[in-house]
């Protein structure tokens, strides 16, 4: 055999004796491809192999299990991806019924589920400054609520709007629309909703929030008042607030009143700061700063006249909570501050502004030693009752803020 | 007209070959006799030249490897799905079998192949020349000492350029087919390609050598 060095070296003076132009690159391919062809044709598989394989891969393939045999009649089983599918389908099939409760939509009223348990939020006065200042949603399906309540006096309970039993409220615990709140006999409630609007109610007072669980309400749209007293600071620029009670509805934008519901059903409102607008199916008053009216059930606001004795919300001793002689006014006058005794609790203002805390100042009050900052004109004629008029009529109201405190209608 | 055979299935457009060989598959995983025959038919040859290289061109390990080979093939023939070819199918198969050979070698066997040579071995830039001035002759193609300078080169290379070289040449594989079969990206193959040629026969090189 002639070496290959000698071979190739001869065959190369060859080429270039006779001055033959070098390959190009595709003939070198070429030549790459024989010698590799012919390296890989130079080894071939023995002459018995070829039987030797189809005899033991018979034997084999009737050894093997068939596909369907290996999954129990499911030969789509065999695909690795159903493999893994299988599984896994099945893994989040159960992480989804553990998490359901959690996860599903709510389908009740507004304000219900992922209500946090009473007393869960802050509970120290301290604390109250944060808790009344509207925090991020932690979740687009957790409702936010709606506000918080201020340290009540007494005792405050609320209902959920899924239904249950009453359940006792404290201080800094969240309020929902759709609840449900009551106070005891003794008892002063405080809410500070969420753009700072501030809602007090006397004992014996029930009343709902409402409002639509989609808007991303800052406080209530209205508030159904069925018994007792409410004291409202609304907050100006917001949306309409009504408070809505059985003799008629007071609507506002943002003043300062309160609504007196006793126990016929009457509604007395009065108003300390701006304009609020009385009405019912049988007509309407606009009733402003210092003035008051009263509807009766079945009749239409009476034109609203000098406020004679403000009403304030605070604590009385009841004989019953479901009294309907549990009106708050009567028994205001009765009942001395439970934590203050022989004292009446004055709201501070900026505090009541700031939304945010208790009040800062405890004096004696009597609500005729401190005059109305902004009484209304004697000489202006009081507005007569008006045919029902729609909610866009409400006026806008002054800036002024009045002090105010309860007495019984 | 004609536009070609291709058949709808939920996944994927198939060509009818894939079809085909599936079913050849499916009756060799049964047992029958004469697919088993056709199998090997068609591809005991180019599964031994792609075995041979990988164990230094030793014919009898290289039987030994395509006979497992081919029994793994009817235990795994549930698997093959048509979505390579059946080449490419056998050559993973076959693939996995040289690395459990070699796994099964002592140690001392596990070392080069003795006919390794250096690339910058005077016969190795020889050949080189001898590929850039021009067709070869197949007198020296033929030559036992020139496929042996070949063998030794071939065996010198890494594992993927050798194997992307063969598969280009002597299975005259495209660069597609090939990059399936290493699990390679097709730009990777090219660059194997490339490398190979350059480096061991100085192929593609500006005028050679």
């Amino acid at each position: 055999m002639k070496p290959a060095r000698e071979l190739l070296r001869d065959y190369v003076a060859h080429r270039r004796a006779e001055g033959q132009p070098s390959a190009s690159a595709s003939s070198q391919e070429e030549n790459l491809r024989r010698l590799l062809r012919r390296v890989g044709a130079a080894h071939q598989p023995s002459e018995h192999l070829e039987s030797r394989l189809v005899d033991a891969m018979c034997r084999t393939a009737r050894e093997t299990p068939s596909r369907s045999d290996a999954h129990g009649g499911w030969p789509w089983l065999s695909r690795p991806v159903w493999r893994f599918a299988v599984p896994a389908a099945a893994g989040a099939l159960v992480l989804l019924a553990l998490f359901w409760p959690f996860l599903r939509p709510t389908s009740g009223p507004a304000g219900v589920a992922g209500r946090p348990a009473p007393g869960d939020a802050l509970r120290h006065p301290d604390h109250l400054r944060q808790v009344a200042v509207p925090g991020p949603r932690t979740s687009s399906d957790q409702p936010s609520p709606i506000g918080h309540v201020i340290l009540p006096q007494g005792e405050l309970l609320r209902r959920p709007a899924r239904g249950g039993d009453w359940e006792p409220l404290e201080g800094g615990d969240p309020v929902f629309l759709g609840d449900t709140m009551r106070t005891e006999a003794g008892s002063l409630g405080n809410v500070i909703f969420q753009d700072g609007s501030d809602c007090q109610f006397a004992a014996n007072t029930t009343l709902r929030c409402e409002g639509d669980a989609g808007a991303s309400l800052k406080r209530p749209a209205r508030i159904q008042l069925t018994r007792g007293q409410l004291w409202v600071q609304i907050e100006k620029g917001g949306p309409e607030f009504r408070v809505v009670a059985p003799a008629a509805s007071a609507v506002v934008q943002g003043t300062v009143f309160s609504v007196t519901v006793d126990g016929s059903g009457a509604t007395r409102l009065q108003v300390t700061e701006g304009k609020v607008r009385l009405q019912n199916a049988r007509g309407a008053a606009q009733v402003r700063a210092g003035r008051e009216s009263l509807a009766l059930v079945g009749g239409a606001p009476q034109p609203p006249f000098p406020i004679r004795r403000v009403l304030k919300p605070q604590p009385v001793e009841e004989s019953g909570p479901d009294s309907p002689e549990a009106g708050a006014g009567d028994g205001a006058k009765k009942r001395p501050h439970p934590t203050t005794p022989g004292s009446r609790v004055v709201e501070d203002r900026d505090a009541a502004a700031g939304k945010l805390k208790r009040p800062s100042t405890t004096e004696r009050y009597d609500p005729h030693s401190r005059p109305l900052r902004k009484p209304a004109p004697r000489d202006e004629p009081e507005e007569p009752p008006t045919a029902p008029i729609d909610s866009s009529g409400t006026p806008s109201d002054p800036e002024t803020r009045l002090p105010v405190a309860t007495g019984g209608p | 007209m004609h536009v070609g055979q291709w058949h709808w299935s939920t996944e994927r457009m198939e060509t009818h070959d894939s079809r085909a060989e599936r079913e050849l598959v499916a009756r060799v995983a049964r047992g029958e006799e004469a697919a088993t025959a056709e199998l090997l038919r068609r591809f005991l040859d180019r599964v031994f030249r792609f075995v041979c290289p990988r164990v230094g061109y030793q014919e009898q390990d290289a039987e030994e490897v395509v006979q497992e080979t081919f029994l793994s093939a009817v235990r795994l023939a549930p698997t093959f799905r048509g979505e390579s070819s059946l080449f490419s199918w056998l050559c993973g198969i076959a693939r996995k079998q040289v690395f459990y050979f070699h796994s099964n070698q002592r140690p001392e066997r596990r070392g080069s192949p003795a006919n390794t040579v250096s690339l910058d071995d005077e016969d190795v830039q020889l050949l080189q020349a001898a590929l850039g001035a021009g067709p070869l002759e197949q007198e020296i193609v033929e030559q036992l000492s020139v496929r042996e300078l070949v063998e030794g080169i071939l065996t010198a290379l890494p594992e993927a350029e050798r194997e992307a070289l063969l598969l280009r040449y002597v299975e005259d594989l495209s660069v597609r087919e090939i990059a399936g079969i290493m699990r390679r990206s097709e730009k990777a193959v090219e660059s194997l390609l490339r490398r190979a040629r350059q480096r061991a026969f100085a192929v593609g090189s500006e005028g050679g050598r």
